[in-house]
């Protein structure tokens, strides 16, 4: 394989603990600590774990939209992390995020026009009837028609603002789009139109994607690589086909485990963990997952496992040391 | 065949808003036996919340028309008070949003002791020996402590264990569920799935599970129900549901589900949307949305068919074809 296109390296982010009337530190919440992964052009890395896992907030410190504690982005080679304003805002252009509530990440008091003008605007990329040409061109890519920029986006259905919110991320011909849970608010039927969409326009704009989602069927679809992620920490990353026929990672093979599948005849062995995930501000000792591990040993109890590089497919666990 | 716990005939839940009439739920026929788990899916507006809430008499909707019992008696008609005897005695329900549905101010132990000092005349302590009981039996750790704990200390899932505990302290014979698991994690989400098939098994509670997601219905169902627009489309055991379906709506369902072993390079989707609430039907209404959508689907409402012994589908398709020919759409 070429060259990365993105390259994270022990990406961190500790939000502080503020207690008291002086607002003083108390603690941290490690909500990311210590990920690196890379991205190649044109392909989709899907990033998968459940609430509170940290996998939102990578995605938003991809995109310098959260400044990391530690660690470095790099974006074709360079890197991210401590930029200036100016120098990020060039940067951002080629680099979007599509939001998971279609409801919440719009503007109502704009119009559908003016929301996707927006970036337009901003990057002064277009004006006039240029601008207009663009919209115009805009809604048609995502299936939606050019009298639709004249409406409020409280007129829209919610695969329809997902569309919106998707022609509003295209607006700058974005190389990346970090797509943060794109599908999960929507019902099954329009998901489908959705992830179909999405699909296309990699193709036809040659995108790179950083797919985020809890829904490990969504992400198999849409990715070629997947990473998952617990507690801060990406426990294994590997290509999807591999990740699905041999999870390696005790908490991966739980993971898939435990995923209903729509077939009434399958009769699977389900790997029930235990308990919940303990809080990111205060993780176990050793490996974070070893209080809910049905392969612990010793060593996990005080022992961080690496990240390790095995033929291509990286597992963080003792058992393959 | 078993005795029917609740029979829902002919169902019409309208609401009477300032833009119009919206029929919720427009006619609809759900049963369940007892020990049963019945599950109905649908998108969102497809109605089958507003089907659950009428059966427990919670809708703020007017029931139209139709009728509903329980256990032989017919509960549309009773007083709130005789319905109170019911609701969370004989009929229990639990809700999607875990958060919300716990009262922060009240003590779990209080929450869950409630239902048993109201319905069977319990003593403070009997009430706080019962949660104790029925914490343990959810699975919760410490129940001696967690008892005289607040929601506020307890994760999402579980609340979701206190939610079931309390629905089921008076042993219900039946427990409506509404999306029980939607706002949970996966592994959580396998967790509570394991409890409730545990406790229908020990229990004999009939389920009536009400979700949009296949995969829980496959698992935890004996029969399914798939509405769409405030009707029933199709009805049928879990497994004739899923290995033949037959209405057009559900075979698309269930071709646009992306899962984890099929390969497909692009996934099947349904054009169109949902019909917004309070549009007006003629015809059938997901006529505009069907690939096979004939003139007659545009004038006329199908009606409910047996196409086979056990399986119900709403199709205009199965009456020019007799049932059985085979109309599956060309696999995408």
């Amino acid at each position: 394989m070429n060259q990365p296109f993105i390259e994270v390296k022990n990406l961190k982010k500790y939000f502080p603990i503020k207690k008291g009337v002086f607002s003083r530190t108390a603690g941290h919440v490690k909500a990311v600590d210590g990920v690196d992964f890379s991205i190649y052009k044109g392909e989709t890395l899907g990033l998968v774990g459940e609430s509170g896992c940290g996998k939102s907030t990578t995605g938003r410190l991809l995109l310098q939209l959260l400044a990391p504690t530690e660690g470095e982005v790099r974006y074709e080679g360079k890197n991210l992390v401590g930029m200036n304003t100016s120098e990020l805002r060039k940067m951002r252009r080629d680099m979007q995020m599509v939001f998971q509530d279609p409801y919440a990440s719009l503007d109502p008091r704009l119009t559908v026009g003016d929301i996707i003008a927006e970036p337009l605007e901003i990057h002064q990329m277009a004006r006039g009837k240029e601008k207009d040409r663009r919209i115009d061109e805009l809604l048609n890519v995502v299936g939606l028609s050019s009298y639709h920029a004249k409406r409020y986006s409280h007129e829209f259905s919610g695969g329809q603002r997902q569309r919106i919110g998707i022609a509003r991320a295209l607006a700058l011909n974005p190389k990346l789009i970090v797509a943060d849970e794109p599908v999960s608010a929507l019902d099954v039927s329009i998901q489908s139109q959705v992830i179909n969409l999405m699909q296309d326009l990699q193709e036809q704009f040659d995108l790179t994607y950083l797919f985020i989602a809890h829904d490990l069927s969504v992400v198999k679809h849409i990715s070629n690589r997947i990473g998952v992620m617990y507690l801060g920490r990406i426990v294994e990353l590997a290509d999807k086909r591999e990740l699905f026929d041999s999870p390696q990672h005790p908490y991966t093979q739980a993971l898939l485990s435990a995923v209903p599948t729509p077939n009434p005849l399958a009769k699977k062995e389900r790997i029930v963990l235990r308990g919940d995930v303990p809080s990111p501000a205060n993780p176990p000792a050793g490996c974070t997952f070893h209080p809910r591990c049905p392969a612990v040993m010793d060593r996990c109890k005080t022992v961080k496992p690496v990240f390790q590089n095995r033929d291509g497919r990286f597992v963080a666990c003792h058992l393959y040391e | 065949m078993e005795r029917k716990l609740l029979e829902i005939k002919g169902l019409k839940t309208y609401f009477y808003t300032d833009e119009g009439v919206v029929a919720a739920v427009d006619g609809v026929d759900i049963s369940i036996r007892a020990g049963e788990t019945v599950g109905i899916v649908g998108e969102s507006g497809s109605g089958k919340s507003v089907t659950s809430l009428t059966a427990m008499r919670l809708t703020p909707g007017k029931v139209v028309e139709g009728s509903i019992t329980f256990d032989g008696k017919e509960i549309l008609g009773l007083s709130e008070e005789e319905m109170r005897e019911i609701r969370g005695n004989e009929m229990a329900m639990i809700f999607q949003e875990p958060m919300t549905s716990l009262n922060p101010v009240f003590t779990i132990g209080d929450q869950i002791g409630e239902a048993v000092r109201i319905h069977r005349n319990y003593s403070k302590a009997q009430a706080r020996a019962r949660a104790v009981e029925m914490l343990k039996l959810v699975g919760i750790p410490r129940a001696e402590q967690i008892v005289d704990e607040y929601p506020h200390r307890l994760s999402g899932g579980m609340r979701q264990r206190v939610m079931i505990a309390m629905a089921m302290a008076c042993d219900p014979k039946l427990l409506i569920a509404d999306e029980p698991t939607t706002a949970l994690d996966v592994t959580i989400q396998a967790q509570i799935l394991d409890l409730m098939s545990e406790l229908k098994a020990s229990k004999g509670t009939a389920i009536l599970l009400i979700t949009h997601d296949l995969g829980v219905v496959a698992e935890m169902c004996d029969r399914v129900v798939v509405m769409y627009d405030g009707r029933v489309v199709e009805e049928s055991d879990v497994v004739t549901l899923f290995t033949h379906p037959r209405h057009p709506y559900t075979q698309g369902l269930m071709k646009s589900m992306p899962t984890l072993d099929s390969e497909e390079k692009r996934l099947y989707s349904i054009k169109g949307s949902v019909p917004a609430q309070g549009s007006l039907r003629i015809g059938c209404s997901f006529a505009p949305r069907c690939e096979h959508a004939m003139a007659i689907c545009r004038e006329q409402s199908p009606p409910l068919q047996e196409i086979e012994l056990g399986h119900f589908s709403r199709c205009f398709l199965h009456a020019s074809a007799e049932g059985r020919t085979g109309h599956e759409p060309a696999v995408h």
